[in-house]
């Protein structure tokens, strides 16, 4: 049986998470004066209120159901959104309700993807909170409750395993606990480290500060209109490649080279591949950049590397427009935003992790079908992958599918072009952020209709938690009905 | 953190919460609409002002152009006194506006009316203390230059109308944003409280409702050999307190009934 309050209990610690960062944005509004002031602590005061309130009501609750923890986790993210939008829609400007709920889920899911013409004129404190969306985001904000939460029997790994999924964990033989907090631990370490190095190299702190937020989450909100363009310096940019990279690497193999176990990210044939298809994947964008004289050598590969690493990790920084580009060049690209990052880092979407794991199941039928009497395992890293892992990921990857065309074929029945279409579904569920058409790399999704922007909401959401959970969350609210 | 253990403390303070973001918001809200009312206020006090000056000052030039015609006419003393009168209203006009100053730079436009003015105005004095034109050399010259002056002055003039209107255009805009976003607290606290209104109601049918039916089904299934009502409550409240007392009654209701017993066995 599922515990209303249970659920409640632990909402209002996501909530009073919410509540920290909304008061540090509205800190920095009432530093500098600005008029974000006002929606920002409001926004900190309507999660403090509903966070605090089920703490004085609901006793100690020392065991969460697998169930409950579902529910905590999709409605969780789906409450976070909600009330991210708060400071938006109340600040104006060009946030509708449509345009505060799309920048919300946006910023939360890491997808990076925004409705905003003009980033620049918005004040310090509300970018400051676009870019602690990122951050919250980024690992989770069920993973982040976790790691500040009291350990009780029961409550960490139940909320944990519905917010990581399965696949993730194949790498980590360690209590829900300990993983939680070396994610945490590594994700803070990466954001210090990539903030010195920006200040460094000629950002300002809070540019550095924000533009660290969005990296490492692979999320792609920038503080500036033309994106990392603005830079316009080769160090940044190289500086940013190296942190997309890296975060969209499964963190427990960052922790493993760290503390020089066997398995790690120069040992890891997942993550050998992942590298392998991005460097694959650059070299054919700067060879048809070059042959079609679009850049000069230097200029292909240097464009090439920063968009191909920046959509395959779901970032969706950009150094330049992509939508002039070659077709071949632009489906390379749109072909990365389908694969995304690796299970167990911060990005969202399909994962490459499943395509890897597909091919090789691929390969294993192949053989079966060849030799029918043969027995074939699978082995990722070391680890044997039974059937239900790869029916698990073959049933993922079609639902995937499914929701990719439904979304198009809505899209474009309100009247948007294929392409647009077609590659705002992609971006979106793969939690990438710019697409190609009238949503391209330096464009944004402020010309989409609103009902398409919630459309595209919902699929930010569904990338995050990755399609399954939600259908999963929704059958237990049917099956107590 | 710690659990409020009385029930009244917990039903209190979510009502006080509620309150508290009530006030929040109704606070927001005098604040914004203050913000509202501070930029129809300077629409009113200075930008129209300024606009009506500026048209006013518009008037007076026209009325010195009538002034000017009705001296060539060879009426000196009416054109005088019209050209006269038309200049204390300009220069009226010019020392409201400089009052009223609300835009970036309108004193700066100001000042070049004053200037393009003054020019304009003691050449037009020149021409009544001369009094006549005698040569045709002479009338163009006066009439190209009085024509120079008079739209210089006029282009100023029309600078300073401009610069208002769009001050009032920027300012109704902002009365508009402030006016949403006065609304935006109400709005959010009228969902806030719903949602309140709702938490509220499920924690006092969790923690109250359900506990007296518990009690109340527990007392009226009580049987006389129970020592004890088959109630588990959790929380340490009041609900608690009731449910030993009721035990504690049982209890002192067997005793009695003990002693009753032993009374009438040794009678």
């Amino acid at each position: 049986m599922i515990r209303t309050k249970a659920i409640l209990k632990y909402l209002g610690f996501i909530l009073l998470f919410n509540a920290l960062f909304l008061c540090i944005s509205a800190s920095i509004s009432l530093f500098l004066h600005e008029d974000s002031f006002i929606p920002l602590l409001y926004g900190a005061l309507v999660c403090a209120v509903l966070g605090i309130f089920p703490q004085l009501f609901v006793e100690r609750i020392d065991d969460i159901s697998f169930h409950e923890g579902m529910a905590i986790s999709v409605l969780g993210w789906i409450l976070t959104c909600l009330t991210g939008m708060i400071p938006y829609f109340m600040w104006g400007g060009e946030f509708t309700l449509a345009n505060a709920l799309f920048e919300s889920v946006s910023g939360f899911t890491t997808t990076g993807a925004s409705i905003l013409n003009n980033v620049e004129i918005l004040p310090k404190g509300l970018l400051f909170w676009r870019a602690a969306t990122h951050f919250i985001g980024g690992i989770g904000i069920i993973l982040f409750v976790l790691a500040i939460l009291p350990e009780k029997k029961g409550i960490r790994s139940s909320i944990y395993h519905t917010e990581v999924s399965g696949l993730s964990m194949l790498n980590f033989r360690m209590k829900a606990k300990e993983i939680a907090n070396i994610l945490v631990v590594i994700y803070l370490s990466l954001i210090a480290i990539e903030i010195i190095l920006l200040k460094i190299f000629g950002m300002n702190w809070f540019d550095a500060l924000c533009h660290s937020f969005a990296t490492v989450a692979t999320g792609g909100f920038s503080t500036k209109n033309q994106s990392i363009a603005y830079y316009n310096n080769v160090w940044i940019e190289i500086i940013i490649m190296f942190f997309m990279l890296i975060s969209s690497i499964h963190f427990g193999l960052i922790y493993n080279t760290i503390r020089g176990r066997k398995l790690n990210i120069f040992t890891s044939g997942v993550v050998r591949s992942y590298v392998m298809v991005i460097f694959i994947g650059i070299i054919l964008v700067a060879a048809q950049l070059t042959f079609e004289k679009v850049y000069s050598f230097g200029e292909s590969l240097r464009y090439a590397a920063f968009q191909v690493i920046s959509l395959g990790t779901t970032t969706g920084f950009s150094i330049v427009d992509t939508p002039t580009w070659p077709i071949f060049a632009i489906l390379i690209q749109m072909y990365f935003t389908i694969q995304c990052g690796m299970v167990g880092s911060t990005s969202g979407g399909l994962k490459f992790d499943r395509i890897y794991l597909f091919f090789k199941s691929l390969i294993k039928q192949i053989r079966l079908t060849k030799h029918p009497q043969g027995i074939y395992a699978i082995k990722v890293d070391g680890t044997l992958i039974d059937n239900d892992m790869e029916l698990q990921t073959a049933v993922f990857i079609l639902l995937y599918i499914i929701t990719f065309f439904a979304t198009t074929l809505m899209l474009t029945a309100m009247n948007i072009d294929g392409i647009t279409a077609f590659s705002a579904a992609i971006t979106t569920l793969g939690n990438a952020g710019p697409g190609f058409g009238r949503v391209s790399s330096l464009g944004n999704y402020s010309g989409l209709p609103d009902a398409a922007k919630y459309i595209l909401s919902g699929n930010m959401l569904l990338g995050r938690l990755e399609i399954m959970n939600i259908i999963v969350f929704l059958t237990m609210l049917s099956r107590k009905h | 953190m710690k659990i409020a253990n009385s029930l009244k403390t917990k039903i209190s303070a979510g009502f006080l919460l509620l309150i508290f973001m009530l006030a929040i918001a109704g606070i927001m809200l005098v604040m914004e609409f203050e913000k509202v009312e501070t930029s129809a206020e300077t629409i009113i006090n200075n930008n129209c002002t300024s606009i009506e000056q500026a048209q006013n000052m518009l008037n007076a030039m026209d009325q010195e152009n009538k002034g000017l015609l009705v001296l060539l006419e060879g009426n000196r003393e009416e054109g005088v006194k019209i050209i006269m009168t038309a200049d204390s209203i300009m220069n009226h006009a010019i020392k409201i506006a400089a009052q009223h100053v609300s835009e970036v730079d309108e004193e700066k436009y100001i000042e070049k009316i004053k200037d393009e003015y003054g020019k304009y105005y003691t050449f037009l004095l020149s021409f009544i203390e001369k009094d006549s034109i005698t040569t045709l050399t002479e009338s163009d010259h006066f009439f190209s230059t009085y024509q120079q002056l008079n739209f210089a002055t006029k282009d100023a003039i029309n600078t300073l109308l401009q610069i208002n209107e769009k001050g009032v255009k920027k300012q109704t805009l902002s009365m508009r944003d402030n006016a949403k976003r006065a609304i935006m607290p109400a709005i959010v606290s009228l969902i806030t409280a719903a949602i309140f209104a709702l938490l509220l109601n499920f924690f006092i049918s969790e923690y109250l409702i359900n506990p007296i039916r518990n009690i109340t089904d527990a007392v009226s299934s009580f049987y006389p050999e129970q020592y004890n009502l088959k109630v588990t409550a959790y929380t340490k409240d009041e609900i608690k307190k009731l449910e030993n007392e009721i035990n504690n009654l049982i209890h002192r209701f067997h005793h009695i009934k003990n002693t009753m017993n032993d009374k009438n066995e040794k009678n």
